[in-house]
């Protein structure tokens, strides 16, 4: 279990778990923000996103329970779903 | 990211909860285990150990050029959950003549049996059917919405999309293997054990082999929800809620 950290931490972890991830063939431009989108900016692919969840898992720990967090929402909220949305999330999760 | 070797192929395999075993099966081409990671997956982990699967060529499973048959399938599957104790099996559309093909096979290893817009025969399979006149438009046509999006729209997720296409259609045996799959004997169908629960979508070119599986496998149960073939997005919630309550959730 890693200490959470503030927003800028989480968002820096993110960004090295997405990157990790979906590697040099990422749009990204520029650093990712709080609102860069999973779905309209980085096209990540669903399968990525499987990829994305269990490297925040072993990265926080069972804390942080991304899988029972994106269960609850609604389809489109997934695939609109922004990086700041995710931060924010594991950020609320501190104990 | 878990690979596990088996039947000679490293599959992508994620588990996720505690409890009875349920293995969840996912379909052809577009199909990924995420199909089910972010539908009904989580909502059975809450009292199930769910293990969920890249088939073979697909996902992040390795890309092999053969075996994409539902015999072969299911020996991937037989060698993946081992001979430990019985398994409820999840299938969507070629994953339930998948999970179907293995609970023939191995009537003791399979606890219950749920199969979702399970195609018969089977080159009638939604994703086949689109193929058979090659027609991009209506390949396009047959995706659900959110990949009809990417593709049109053409970005990294669509090109992705088209290559992991490409590489299925154009370089493996799948398309052959699907036409060449026969139906499983009524003997076969009349043999089923286990318990189990058909579901198709009131709007899915699957309605009739859903009545046909129930009619024949001995007191299955037919469930028709609104939507399409892929019922695990058009009708997310019920569909959990019902594989949910049928497991005993």
């Amino acid at each position: 279990m890693t200490a959470m950290g503030s927003t800028e931490d989480i968002l820096r972890v993110v960004e090295k778990l997405v990157l990790e991830i979906a590697g040099d063939e990422l749009l990204l431009t520029g650093p990712m923000t709080l609102q860069t989108s999973f779905n309209t900016d980085l096209e990540l692919e669903s399968i990525e996103f499987v990829a994305l969840a269990e490297k925040l898992q072993q990265h926080y720990g069972a804390g942080v329970d991304f899988v029972g967090w994106i269960s609850k929402k609604e389809l489109d909220q997934i695939i609109g779903l922004t990086v700041g949305e995710l931060v924010e999330f594991i950020s609320s999760c501190r104990t | 990211m878990s690979h596990v070797a088996a039947n000679g192929v490293q599959l992508h395999v994620q588990e996720l909860g505690a409890g009875p075993p349920v293995v969840m099966l996912h379909g052809l081409l577009i199909g990924s285990l995420a199909s089910w990671y972010f539908t009904a997956g989580p909502a059975l982990a809450a009292r199930h150990r769910v293990t969920m699967f890249d088939l073979r060529g697909h996902g992040k499973s390795e890309p092999v050029t053969t075996g994409y048959d539902v015999r072969t399938m299911a020996a991937d599957l037989a060698a993946l959950v081992g001979e430990r104790e019985p398994v409820d099996l999840v299938g969507h559309s070629w994953g339930a003549l998948v999970a179907l093909r293995f609970a023939i096979a191995h009537p003791a290893r399979v606890r219950r049996l749920v199969l979702v817009e399970a195609p018969l025969p089977p080159s009638s399979v939604t994703e086949m059917s689109a193929l058979a006149g090659a027609d991009l438009g209506a390949i396009v046509g047959a995706l659900p919405a959110q990949m009809r999006e990417a593709l049109v729209v053409g970005g990294r997720r669509g090109q992705k999309l088209l290559a992991s296409l490409e590489f299925l259609l154009g370089k493996t045996t799948l398309l052959a293997d699907l036409a060449a799959e026969r139906d499983p004997g009524v003997a076969e169908l009349a043999g089923v054990r286990a318990p189990c629960l058909v579901v198709t979508g009131d709007r899915s070119s699957c309605a009739a082999s859903g009545v046909r599986l129930a009619a024949t496998i001995p007191g299955a149960r037919h469930v028709v929800l609104p939507g399409g073939h892929y019922l695990h997005l058009d009708a997310r919630e019920a569909l959990t809620q019902l594989i949910g309550e049928y497991l005993g959730g």
